[in-house]
């Protein structure tokens, strides 16, 4: 039952992400992003993970007004070209590269454990010593700040990378004409 | 902004902020973590920004003061990294060891290092991204 429901959503996200790409008006493309997300929620929710829910639901939330803001102040229509049928060659080497992604794609799922029976190799390991080594209740805050710690290390480093990043791209003045001024 | 907005978001400011700040700090005992908790906070700090507008926030809290709240925090994450190879706990000698005591399972002083750092990404990431959205906010098209 939930493997259909779950199908179903899937296809609306693939229908929500194409018409993300495909509008002119960049304010209904936001909409049609941010479906994407409030979808991908819903899967987990039918999924049964109450942490991936909050930070994918806060995360699609600022992402939904930071890109109305960033929409506002630059411009309201997507100004790039469409290919005409003329220009053959752009779609037929991104439908050759599709096809060869699609062979590869059902190469590589045969290999996947079946839905709903994960390998439980490290996990179980996991699940044994939470208690015993480390005395938090919630597991997965667990996992995530002790035995995969540096892993979320480096995700605040990447931010922090992110921020130099925006400051470096949006700064108004460059340092030599500050001093200058 | 219309008056009316600027009220609902003075009676909105405290209860959210509590929320957020809740979250990170029982991330170690209830779903969520320090990167949900400090999204929440970071977005009312953004809410803030497009009511009041970011002359009056950079007034309260700077972007430099920002800055350098969300990299010292992940300073201190490293430092703490470091202090767990000094091999306080059971002769464990590698990069972030839990070396604080446990605590009693299921109280707020539980987890050794758990909630210390969930803290200090919470902190980490509401600053941080209140940053990059007041540059965001800064920025204009040349016309």
């Amino acid at each position: 039952m939930f493997e259909i429901l779950i199908i179903v959503f899937l296809v609306f996200i693939l229908i929500a992400a194409v018409a993300a790409v495909e509008m002119k008006d960049l304010l209904s493309s936001i909409m049609a992003l941010s479906v994407v997300g409030f979808g991908l929620v819903i899967i987990f929710i039918f999924l049964a993970a109450p942490e991936v829910v909050s930070a994918q639901l806060i995360v699609e939330m600022l992402c939904f007004v930071s890109l109305v803001v960033v929409v506002n102040k630059t411009s309201k229509t997507d100004e790039t070209k469409l290919y005409s049928m003329r220009e053959i060659s752009p779609v037929s080497a991104g439908l050759f590269f599709a096809i060869i992604f699609i062979i590869f794609g059902l190469w590589g799922i045969k290999g996947l454990p079946p839905f709903g029976e994960p390998v439980m190799k490290v996990s179980s390991i996991y699940i044994q010593k939470v208690i015993s080594e480390i005395g938090a209740k919630n597991i997965v805050t667990a996992i995530l700040m002790d035995f995969r710690a540096f892993n979320t290390l480096i995700e605040v480093i990447l931010l922090i990378t992110l921020f130099v990043g925006v400051a470096t791209i949006l700064r108004k003045k460059g340092r030599k004409d500050a001093e200058s001024n | 902004m219309p008056r009316v907005i600027k009220i609902l978001t003075n009676y909105v400011i405290g209860p959210i902020i509590t929320f957020g700040v809740y979250i990170f700090i029982f991330g170690h005992l209830l779903p969520g973590e320090g990167f949900d908790g400090g999204m929440i906070v970071a977005s009312i700090l953004i809410l803030c920004i497009i009511v009041y507008g970011k002359d009056e926030m950079e007034k309260r809290i700077s972007v430099n003061t920002a800055v350098l709240i969300s990299v010292l925090s992940a300073i201190i994450f490293i430092i703490i990294g470091f202090v767990g190879m000094a091999g306080l706990r059971m002769e464990h000698k590698y990069f972030l060891d839990n070396f604080l005591p446990q605590g009693s399972f299921s109280h707020l002083f539980s987890g050794g290092i758990v909630p210390i750092l969930n803290i200090l990404v919470g902190f980490s990431v509401a600053f941080g991204f209140y940053a990059i959205f007041a540059y965001l906010s800064e920025y204009k098209t040349e016309e």
